[in-house]
């Protein structure tokens, strides 16, 4: 399978005491991968890949392009075929949780407003929050917000989702809802995460333990 | 030692200046560039927001600013006319309060009034954006920041502060001829023929020129401000004091750029 993400020989440019080897790291298409780490690590691994982070040395290669090399208007194109969540989520606080999923739409270039409101409708119908779509994220629980924030991930069907700690406050049976329709609609993620949450585990393919002793490859089934 | 942390710390402030300098020039470019690539789709949206900032401040300080043009206005008439009828200098007012309150004192106390209502706004709002993530969730989102943030807020307080400008003269000269007649040292009639003389359409192009500059250069170096803040909600109030302070040194450029064009002009 070809790799969608390969990060090779990889060491931030902010050096860290945490993150002193290069990192070497491939998704191929079509798998869920999960990377539990330290915040620190989970945090700039995250950001890397988006080309938010600089790095002193190695090659992130996303969607066949090198993000950190590129210019900004290239990796804004780029991004643009990539559903990202941060941590912390980040929705816009003035819009309703559906513009939240509308206005990015809009600015990424979308032809005009009536297509991705449909779209963020009925993935938020999906989702199960769609009672909540005209709220404020202030408005809405924590839960609904995280679910919101994953719905703004993926809307545009993206090539990849990059995702940092998704869904903490989210209760496993729903989370698993939540999980099979991001599969459905996004077949190639990264997952990085510190949490020690069986649900990642359970929607992983390949499951990455990145401690001291560096990144190991660990059973999910040993695992959850 | 004493010294040396002294001139160090000169140098750091210096040094931190000239970056804020540098990122500002910058920006200003990123800003032409965001406008011109701007998604048709997006301008509904973009609108939105500019006219949001026209309204906040424009619209919603008019009468702040007319009440302080008006008092201004009769201030200077005020203490003029005290000291021209006293010299015999009684036909010079419409000169004094074209130039000191025209020229000089309405850009200068509207640009102050934007910078403490609207660029102390814009600084804490992008700031408190940059706590919560709503920045760089935007940039990973594949959107440019500064078309989404920098840019409805650069022009919308550009044409707002021009706008005010224009008000505050308006309201200066009126200030001026209600304390005239209230104080009956001179006619109405003589008071606006020396302000006819002395009031010339380069002045009302040097006020459309500084509340233009004023605005733009008060909403950017908020901005900045605002979106290099650091990720802590106590992080918010250092940048509304640090786009106050900018603001300022802004004002005072710009009046100070006005009188050297005119000196060389």
């Amino acid at each position: 399978m070809s790799a969608i993400l390969a990060m090779t020989d990889v060491l931030p440019k902010k050096a860290t005491v945490e993150w002193a080897e290069p990192l070497t790291l491939n998704v191929p298409k079509g798998t869920w991968t999960v990377v539990r780490t330290t915040p620190e690590r989970s945090h700039m691994l995250a950001r890397i890949l988006i080309g938010a982070q600089a790095i002193s040395s190695g090659e992130v290669v996303v969607l066949g392009r090198p993000i950190g090399k590129i210019s900004r208007s290239e990796r804004r194109l780029l991004l643009s075929d990539m559903g990202v969540l941060l941590d912390p989520a980040g929705l816009l606080s003035n819009l309703s949780l559906v513009d939240n999923l509308v206005v990015p739409a809009v600015f990424r270039g979308s032809k005009g407003i009536s297509l991705p409101r449909r779209h963020a409708l009925d993935v938020f119908e999906e989702l199960g929050i769609a009672d909540y779509g005209k709220r404020r994220p202030a408005d809405v629980p924590e839960d609904v917000r995280q679910i919101g924030a994953l719905g703004r991930a993926i809307v545009g069907n993206p090539r990849l989702l990059v995702l940092e700690n998704p869904m903490a406050s989210v209760r496993s049976r729903v989370a698993d809802d939540v999980w099979r329709i991001c599969r459905a609609l996004a077949p190639t993620a990264i997952i990085t995460s510190f949490r020690r949450d069986e649900m990642l585990y359970s929607v992983a393919d390949d499951l990455y333990l990145w401690d001291s002793a560096g990144l190991r490859r660990a059973a999910v089934e040993a695992s959850v | 030692m004493f010294v040396v942390d002294i001139v160090g710390g000169i140098g750091r402030r210096a040094r931190t200046a000239s970056t804020a300098g540098v990122v500002a020039v910058r920006l200003s470019g990123a800003v032409l560039r965001a406008g011109m690539s701007l998604p048709r789709a997006a301008l509904g949206q973009w609108w939105g927001a500019f006219a949001r900032q026209i309204q906040f401040t424009a619209w919603d300080a008019l009468t702040l600013v007319s009440t302080l043009a008006l008092l201004c206005g009769a201030i200077i008439i005020g203490e003029a006319n005290a000291q021209a009828v006293r010299l015999g200098l009684a036909d010079t007012i419409g000169r004094i309060v074209v130039a000191a309150g025209v020229r000089e004192i309405a850009p200068a106390l509207t640009a102050l009034i934007v910078a403490g209502r609207t660029g102390t706004a814009i600084a804490a709002e992008l700031a408190s954006a940059r706590a919560l993530g709503e920045a760089d969730a935007l940039d990973a989102l594949g959107i440019d920041v500064i078309q989404y943030y920098v840019l409805p807020r650069v022009l919308g307080v550009a044409v707002a502060a021009m706008a005010l400008t224009l008000v505050f003269d308006f309201a200066t000269l009126l200030g001026g001829l209600l304390t005239v007649q209230l104080l009956q040292q001179m006619s109405t009639a003589a008071y606006l023929e020396s302000v006819r003389l002395a009031l010339s359409v380069s002045d009302v192009y040097e006020a459309i020129g500084k509340g233009l500059l004023n605005g733009a250069g008060i909403a950017l170096v908020s901005c900045v401000s605002g979106l290099t803040a650091r990720r802590t909600a106590t992080e918010v109030p250092r940048a509304v004091s640090r786009a106050m302070m900018w603001s300022s040194m802004v004002v005072i450029g710009v009046s100070a750029l006005g009188i050297m064009l005119r000196v060389m002009s």
